[in-house]
């Protein structure tokens, strides 16, 4: 079966406008989301006192909302063309476990208090946004119109599809690495070396499966790579920096994690042969202990050093950590950049091939 | 890997916690409850925690005798049981023991610099004689002598100085 057959949807629904900007409405839902989310975790490692109403929430429930509204777009355009293919399907099911984690994290915060990171109702949050991004990149792959052999999407809904699919995945790699789950009822902290392990083969390989699918879906052309990659940075810095005041003096460091990403961009774009997937991968693969600063030093730090990350430590302890930890990583982390560079490959081939029919 | 200079821009704050005024009557009669007013402030950099920690080494627990009247606090106090793990030698949850008596702890986070904080608490002695009270505010990161009040002086069940304070409770 090919999961990227496409042009269905665009037949049945002449250019298939409607179903594309029910999967962007979702893609752009969790984008908010998972972005919302991740400036929440911040907050709460800051121990900033928080209500229903504040900032990361209000960014996560419209995220939640616009989701909704493209599930139910999509949901009206399938009915209307009388044929629900399987990415449809899966944005509904994604949305429906995004809006259900509303009501099961208030029953679970009512039986149990305060919840950490890995919790029942934050995996089904998590699960949400991972099927519903991946489901409506999909989705806009099958369903828009081709625009010529190489180029599946025009450049911004590339990035509009690949970001909530990176920040959400990356999302899913966080919650099973960092220590931030133990509460007074349940200890669900990972254990630390499983936890580093985890990080260290799955955020390279979702770096590079994400550049590269960037890269080819756009037209195999230098820009849209680079620009998802900037977008990532921008996002993660608002996030996961700016609230920190004592990691203001890190930002011009974090924005320059953007090098690696162009120079894969340029790799591909200029070198093509199978040679330059493999090293693209590997540079998107090892800029992943940079992009993933500054949560990631309390995954590596339980291995590591073991102190207490207090917030203006954030960074001291991270920089010690590059020449203590990222000597051990940077292999596995390049390897893991060209087998996620080299799965992207075979998906968007299918896809490539899939609209050629 | 990094440039020095830059490394040397990322600087670590050291805080400095200081109790600026303990306020408590010198005697009370059995049966009278007094008032407890501790007041605290940051005179060195941010902090990116403060606690500010009042004991009752005489108590076994603090429940009809101990209660909050009113604070500022960013951070609702709490009151930690005997028994209880709580961090100590001022590396916080690096090294745990079990309180031996009970005590509120109050904290900002994060506690800036110059900001001034308070509780007011309401004590009941449910026995005569000296009932006493210990009083410490700790900075977090805790990186130098400068990062705890007191300096010196009785070292408490976390390895930590405490100021001693007490009231004499007498019969009616």
């Amino acid at each position: 079966m090919n999961y990227f057959e496409r042009g269905t949807v665009a037949r049945m629904h002449g250019p298939g406008r409607k179903v594309v900007i029910g999967y962007a409405l979702v893609s752009i839902g969790i984008l908010l989301a998972a972005s919302g989310g991740t400036w929440d975790v911040t907050n709460h490692l800051l121990n900033k006192p928080e209500t229903f109403f504040a900032p990361p929430h209000a960014v996560l429930y419209s995220g939640a909302a616009s989701a909704l509204a493209g599930a139910v777009l999509v949901m009206s355009a399938s009915r209307s063309a009388g044929r629900f293919d399987w990415s449809s399907k899966l944005v509904m099911a994604g949305t429906a476990l995004l809006i259900s984690a509303g009501p099961i994290d208030f029953v679970w915060h009512s039986a149990f208090g305060l919840d950490g990171l890995l919790s029942p109702p934050h995996s089904v949050l998590v699960s949400g946004m991972v099927t519903s991004s991946i489901a409506a990149a999909a989705g806009m792959v099958r369903s828009y119109p081709q625009i010529e052999r190489s180029r599946i999407l025009p450049a911004a809904l590339v990035i509009v599809a690949m970001l909530p699919v990176w920040i959400s995945v990356a999302g899913l790699v966080h919650m099973f690495s960092l220590p931030f789950s133990r509460t007074a009822y349940f200890d669900f902290n990972p254990d630390s070396n499983f936890a580093a392990v985890f990080a260290t083969l799955g955020f390279p390989f979702v770096t590079a499966a994400v550049s590269y699918a960037s890269w080819a879906l756009a037209g195999r052309r230098f820009g849209v790579l680079s620009a998802a990659a900037a977008a990532f940075i921008f996002i993660n810095t608002f996030t996961s920096i700016v609230p920190n005041d004592s990691l203001a003096t890190t930002i011009p460091f974090y924005v320059v994690t953007v090098i690696p990403l162009v120079m894969a961009d340029i790799i591909l774009s200029k070198w093509r042969s199978a040679r330059a997937l493999l090293v693209a991968g590997a540079v998107a693969g090892i800029a992943f202990f940079m992009l993933y600063y500054p949560l990631i030093t309390h995954t590596y730090n339980k291995v590591d050093a073991e102190k207490t990350v207090w917030a203006s430590l954030t960074a001291v302890i991270y920089f010690e950590m590059i020449e203590s930890v990222y000597p051990l990583v940077v292999v596995p982390a390049a390897a893991m950049g060209m087998l996620g560079a080299m799965a992207s490959e075979r998906m968007v081939r299918r896809a490539a091939l899939a609209g050629l029919r | 890997m990094l440039p020095q200079s830059y490394l040397d821009s990322v600087r670590v704050p050291k805080p400095e916690p200081v109790i600026t005024d303990v306020t408590l009557p010198d005697s009370i009669q059995l049966g009278q409850t007094f008032t407890l007013h501790v007041t605290a402030t940051n005179r060195g950099d941010h902090a990116d925690m403060q606690i500010v920690s009042v004991a009752f080494p005489n108590l076994t627990r603090t429940d009809g005798i101990v209660t909050i009247q009113k604070h500022d606090f960013k951070q609702t106090p709490v009151f930690i049981k005997a028994g209880q793990e709580i961090g100590a030698g001022y590396v916080g949850p690096q090294r745990i023991v079990a309180a031996q008596y009970p005590a509120v702890e109050a904290s900002n986070r994060p506690w800036e610099k110059g900001v001034t904080s308070s509780i007011e608490l309401a004590i009941t002695p449910q026995s005569e004689g000296r009932f006493v009270v210990f009083v410490k505010a700790i900075g977090l990161p805790h990186n130098g002598d400068q990062a705890h009040w007191p300096s010196d002086g009785i070292i408490d069940h976390q390895d930590e100085f405490v100021s001693v304070y007490s009231v004499d409770v007498t019969k009616t």
